[in-house]
């Protein structure tokens, strides 16, 4: 990947950092996060937030390889992005769901915990 | 006093783990960021096959003839995940008869009135326009999806005479289209999905017309989060019970 790219700025041509740089650097960023997200959250919750950034970064990191080096744009990736999107907002809804669910029954699990403490000695 | 010590007695195991976890993620970061830059951009691409032969795809804009034409099976698969993910959200809760009446709000209903006759305008636009540059069954679904979350919040009160059985046959109609078109294309080349010669586009567009509605529903039945009505005496019984 070109760290440099060279831009016009009125006549003058001015080295600067390339924009699919910045862009690919970003999206590691957020999957790197998102990936430690995942991790350490106990919460169901921030565990589908951090799956869903990390499927952000993925996605920016694919739309600026399909940049390359400005030359050519490669449609490929650009469909494997947006084939991802609607699977991601699907996971996610299901994810969700999930969630629910579980919480539900955690609750229901723990009313009944407490209820038998309750009933002992 | 006591409750503090026995918290600190609980966190303090707890951070050598982290400690690793986040060196680990480091390494991860500068392995990802040393690949990334070591990439070279002028390597050949599948891009440069997909230009080649896009004067065969039957549509001009190249993205379109990668997910209905080159890769069509993808397409077919991830509407399939689509319909699953809102098979499994209808399984996972029970469904609902009775929502709560949202308030009457005059803006936002004079608000919906306008904006859904423009919504729907707009993904005519954006799936016509996937023929030759940026848009498609995708863009043109998700407006519809976002055209459903808007009525579904409302009127929803009002919506409940909607046939059940209408939702159902939107959700499978894509993926139904999808597999009908592949499985006939198999009859007449004996290929999956190689459209025969001259039918590209009208193909590309019945699909994608069958896809962006059936997307669109799933979108807005996805933001629902549980099975809106059920009809029939199954659901009566069960309720009896």
């Amino acid at each position: 990947m070109d760290i440099w790219c060279r831009l016009r700025k009125g006549k003058e041509k001015v080295k600067a950092l390339s924009p699919s740089l910045i862009y690919g650097l970003t999206g590691l960023f957020l999957f790197v996060i998102g990936c430690g997200g995942l991790l350490t959250c106990a919460q169901l919750l921030r565990k589908i937030l951090a799956a869903n950034i990390m499927a952000s970064g993925v996605f920016l990191f694919l739309v600026t390889i399909a940049y390359g080096d400005g030359t050519f744009l490669d449609p490929v990736p650009h469909a494997m992005v947006l084939t991802g999107i609607v699977v991601s907002v699907s996971s996610t809804g299901l994810a969700l769901a999930l969630a629910c669910r579980a919480q539900e029954t955690a609750n229901i699990d723990d009313i009944q915990h407490r209820s038998s403490e309750e009933d002992g000695p | 006093m006591k409750n503090e010590n026995k918290r600190k007695k609980n966190r303090a195991p707890l951070l050598l783990p982290q400690l690793l976890l986040w060196t680990l993620l480091t390494v991860l970061a500068i392995v990802l960021v040393w690949a990334f830059l070591g990439t070279k951009s002028s390597h050949p691409r599948l891009g440069h096959l997909v230009a080649g032969e896009l004067a065969h795809a039957g549509v001009k804009s190249e993205v379109t003839a990668v997910l209905l034409n080159f890769r069509s099976y993808d397409t077919l698969l991830e509407c399939f995940v689509l319909f699953l993910g809102v098979v499994g959200i209808w399984s996972l809760t029970p469904p609902r008869l009775s929502w709560p009446r949202p308030k009457t709000n005059p803006v936002l209903n004079s608000l919906v009135q306008l904006l859904i006759p423009l919504m729907v305008i707009v993904a005519g636009y954006l799936l016509w326009s996937g023929s030759h540059q940026a848009g498609g069954a995708f863009q043109a679904g998700a407006i519809l999806g976002g055209m459903g979350v808007l009525i579904w919040l409302a009127a929803r009160s009002r919506l409940s005479p909607f046939p059940h059985s209408l939702l159902s046959w939107g959700l499978i109609l894509g993926p139904a289209l999808f597999i009908l078109v592949a499985c006939s294309c198999l009859l007449f080349n004996q290929v999956f999905f190689h459209y025969p010669d001259g039918t590209s586009l009208i193909l590309i567009t019945i699909l994608e017309m069958g896809a962006a509605l059936s997307i669109g529903l799933s979108l807005a039945v996805l933001f629902v989060g549980r099975r809106p009505w059920i009809f029939g005496a199954d659901y009566e019984k069960g309720r009896k019970k």
